[in-house]
């Protein structure tokens, strides 16, 4: 302030009714004394008048239908599309079937692992419980293992070692999946989203 | 805080999204006009309006209730809208600082190429009035909060929070954008 006069600031302060009450009274007797102050006052009464009345426009006829229309397709907030992740999860757990036989196929080639005098009395525990299911087989286990074999004489010389690899992925892979299910059963839904900033 | 979209907010949460067209309702023309200001094309407005309910839809269960809902909506719209700027941005020329403060916050008036042709800025300056055009002579942040406070009626303590700028930055630059739309319209003789 200049002499006493009013800055821009004051004057826009006033037309904002943003000023205490004793500093506005002091700026208001300023205005009715002076005329240099007062013409400044009116000019920025008259800016403040025509911002006000910058026309607002309305959103054309049918917009909410327009975005209710794109809305993305989905179960509602909060629920788990269970068949997205049920269907996951099966395709993971028959992968690592498919490996754990692969994995055993020296085994059903008629290649015997050793494992009284290699492997683990854990390994030899799984290993016999998979040859039970094997003795008993079905007609699908059959089939894969037939698959399997054929492709387990890639590791023949390999040994109980190529079985264990694929025995630790099967289960990795069990493990993931499970993973996945208690994940996605215990989060909401994630969507696409936009992180604002 | 009073929120009276916190129950509708609720309801498309626990699974009724055709609640959310009470928002859209709601905050229609307030999002469309901010964004039809800011980018000044009728069209890509609507498409970008358009594109902030549905970015506001994906992001509901993000929504934090101790602000209100017209504040992020408009959070939203500003991102979109100035990000759309920025894609444009080769087309902003300063010109020779009209205006001119000192310290690091200056602002320099801008020349805008919409894109437009010849024919259709004429068409468009005649449905404008001076004072929307001074706006649009102004940086985007100067203009961003003249919409807001002037057009979109926002306090200055929502502009902040829209903005994220603190509130002395906020009154700041509002009073220095419309001093320089003062000047400008002045030396138009447009305020008499």
């Amino acid at each position: 302030m200049k002499n006493g006069c009013l800055n821009e600031q004051i004057l826009q302060e006033l037309l904002e009714g943003t000023m205490d009450r004793a500093n506005a009274g002091t700026a208001r007797r300023h205005l009715e004394g002076c005329a240099a102050c007062a013409a400044r006052y009116k000019t920025t009464k008259v800016l403040f008048t025509k911002l006000n009345q910058i026309p607002r426009i309305k959103a054309p006829a049918g917009f909410t239908r327009q975005i209710m229309g794109r809305l993305p397709v989905r179960l509602h907030f909060g629920v788990i599309d269970w068949r997205r992740y049920i269907a996951a999860g099966t395709a993971l757990l028959m992968a690592s079937f498919f490996f754990l036989l692969l994995g055993l196929s020296p085994y059903f080639a008629g290649f015997p692992l050793s494992l009284s005098h290699e492997g683990s009395a854990v390994m030899h525990r799984i290993v016999s419980l998979f040859t039970h299911v094997w003795d008993t087989g079905s007609m699908i286990l059959g089939k894969m293992s037939l698959i399997s074999s054929s492709a387990g004489k890639m590791f023949l010389g390999a040994g109980w070692q190529v079985g264990f690899f694929f025995l630790i992925t099967y289960i990795l892979m069990g493990a993931l999946c499970l993973w996945m299910i208690w994940n996605y059963s215990t989060k909401k839904q994630s969507r696409p989203g936009t992180e604002i900033t | 805080m009073d929120n009276p979209e916190q129950e509708i907010i609720e309801r498309i949460l626990a699974g009724n999204p055709q609640e959310f067209s009470l928002l859209v309702e709601r905050f229609k023309s307030r999002v469309f006009n901010y964004i039809y200001r800011m980018i000044n094309n009728y069209d890509s407005a609507l498409e970008l309006s358009q594109d902030v309910f549905l970015k506001s839809y994906a992001s509901l269960d993000k929504y934090d209730p101790a602000y209100r809902f017209s504040t992020w909506i408009f959070r939203i719209s500003a991102n979109t809208a100035i990000d759309f700027l920025r894609k444009k941005k080769g087309m902003y020329t300063s010109i020779d600082q009209p205006i001119h403060y000192n310290g690091e916050d200056n602002l320099y008036l801008q020349i805008k190429d919409s894109g437009e042709s010849p024919l259709e800025s004429l068409q468009q300056k005649e449905i404008s009035s001076k004072i929307e055009e001074a706006i649009r002579l102004l940086p985007e942040k100067y203009q961003e909060l003249i919409i807001l406070r002037h057009i979109n009626d926002c306090s200055y303590q929502e502009i902040s929070d829209i903005t994220r700028l603190p509130l002395g930055t906020v009154k700041n630059r509002i009073f220095r954008a419309r001093e320089a739309l003062k000047q400008l319209l002045e030396e138009k003789g447009e305020l008499t």
